[in-house]
């Protein structure tokens, strides 16, 4: 009996095993060169990937990576600029995390990193 | 390669249907004239991974890791408390013995890597216990785990967490646990491993093999001193590509720690280069280098309930 039962345990295993790759990232997504990343662009992504299901606010749990308006998300990447590229664009980002926000694509990740390599510019 | 993982991991599957026979036949070898080695290990994982130590019949082990942050290096340091104010990966399990050499259970775990949002199903099954006199010389243990993750499918499609279906997000992890103990004081372990993940990046392997080695010194009766390395055979070319394009290098994951015992605890502190703490993510997804101080200081608690059958375990 213990045996059947392991022996359909394996086929429902297998069954739902196989070998898929994503396709290959779209090359020159962001040419950081020419590319006119502004403030507003991504405070909007950062209100919709993170702020909109109260994280993030001010105020609560972590207070200090307040983003809940654009001059205090460019306050917090002065002043904590390797905690915000190690954790939102660097290889290792973590961020958003598991509260039912989806993962940053690489695009959206290369545009930040990119708005933050020109200087934070508004315009 | 996907031949080889099914014949691997049938043969694990075929193995365990014939435990319950084994079981007598080596129960009645141990018990007429050979002594079995006990406590290889404190616990049934070493630091991360397995150790041939199983739960007993009826016990219940309530299991939570942490590791923490970067303890040193560009983001450790004493403006994170060297770490400790992240966390990379938590863990939260409950295993349970369904007889002495056979234990299952699941976990909930936050991942850190590719995916995240982590449930574990996970069965251990010991065939060999090393035996005082070494008509065994060591002990033999398999595990297999599944591993699904529950979190959001990325909107990117050159993501590994964007996900067709559902089975975009299974990982499957098959182990043989070979050990040891030397004496009172040295217990060592071979830990072949195999991992498998439907759903990977562009120039990810889906299939990974790995040799772990780990080992534990006894230092006193409550305390050993515990070390573990894995060496993943990732492809060369899956190296260049992952360095040149996303300018990330794989590293080999190496843990120390100490094993302490506190009555019906187990109680260990670890220091890692790893970030996850499950098989399917520290194996092929470590990329933080020890050289860089990017290691850093975790622990793993177990506490163990005996359930039903208290009597029969007293025994």
């Amino acid at each position: 009996m213990i045996r059947n039962k392991l022996f359909l345990l394996a086929c429902v295993l297998f069954a739902a095993c196989k070998n898929d790759q994503a396709p290959a990232p779209v090359s020159g997504g962001v040419n950081c060169d020419v590319a006119k990343i502004t403030t507003a662009y991504v405070f909007a992504s950062i209100q919709a990937n993170c702020t909109s299901r109260g994280c993030h606010p001010g105020g609560n749990s972590p207070a200090v990576a307040d983003f809940s308006t654009a001059d205090k998300l460019k306050t917090y990447i002065n002043t904590h600029r390797s905690m915000f590229e190690l954790r939102v664009t660097g290889p290792q980002a973590d961020m958003p995390q598991t509260q039912a926000f989806p993962a940053l694509s690489q695009g959206m990740k290369d545009s930040i990193a990119c708005w933050i390599a020109h200087g934070l510019p508004d315009q | 390669m996907k031949y080889i993982s099914t014949i691997f991991l049938c043969c694990i599957f075929s193995l365990l249907a014939q435990a319950q026979q084994l079981d007598k036949m080596f129960d009645s070898s141990a018990t007429t004239a050979h002594i079995k080695v006990r406590d290889t290990y404190k616990s049934t994982r070493i630091i991360q991974g397995q150790s041939t130590e199983m739960l007993r019949k009826h016990e219940l082990d309530f299991r939570v890791a942490h590791r923490f942050g970067d303890a040193a290096g560009e983001f450790g340091g004493s403006k994170t408390f060297f770490g400790t104010d992240n966390s990379t990966d938590i863990r939260i399990a409950f295993e349970y013995g369904v007889s002495d050499n056979l234990m299952v259970g699941i976990s909930r775990s936050k991942g850190s890597g590719d995916l995240q949002q982590l449930y574990e199903a996970l069965v251990k099954y010991r065939f060999l216990q090393q035996t005082t006199d070494n008509h065994i010389p060591v002990s033999l243990a398999v595990f297999g785990n599944m591993v699904i993750s529950g979190m959001p499918s990325a909107s990117d499609v050159a993501s590994a967490s964007h996900f067709e279906d559902g089975a975009d997000r299974l990982m499957y992890v098959a182990q043989a646990v070979v050990s040891r103990k030397f004496g009172e004081k040295l217990s060592l372990t071979l830990i072949p491993s195999y991992v498998h993940r439907n759903h990977v990046a562009y120039m990810d392997m889906n299939n990974m093999f790995a040799l772990g080695g780990a080992g534990r010194l006894k230092l006193s009766k409550r305390l050993g001193l515990l070390a573990e390395y894995y060496y993943p055979f990732r492809s060369q070319e899956s190296k260049d590509y992952f360095k040149s394009a996303k300018g990330l290098t794989f590293y080999n994951p190496l843990g120390v720690g100490l094993e302490i015992e506190t009555g019906g605890h187990v109680f260990s502190i670890t220091f890692t280069n790893s970030t996850a703490i499950l098989e399917n993510q520290f194996i092929p997804e470590t990329v933080s280098s020890w050289k860089q101080g990017q290691f850093r200081w975790g622990f793993n608690i177990s506490r163990r309930f005996t359930l039903f059958g208290k009597k029969d375990w007293k025994k």
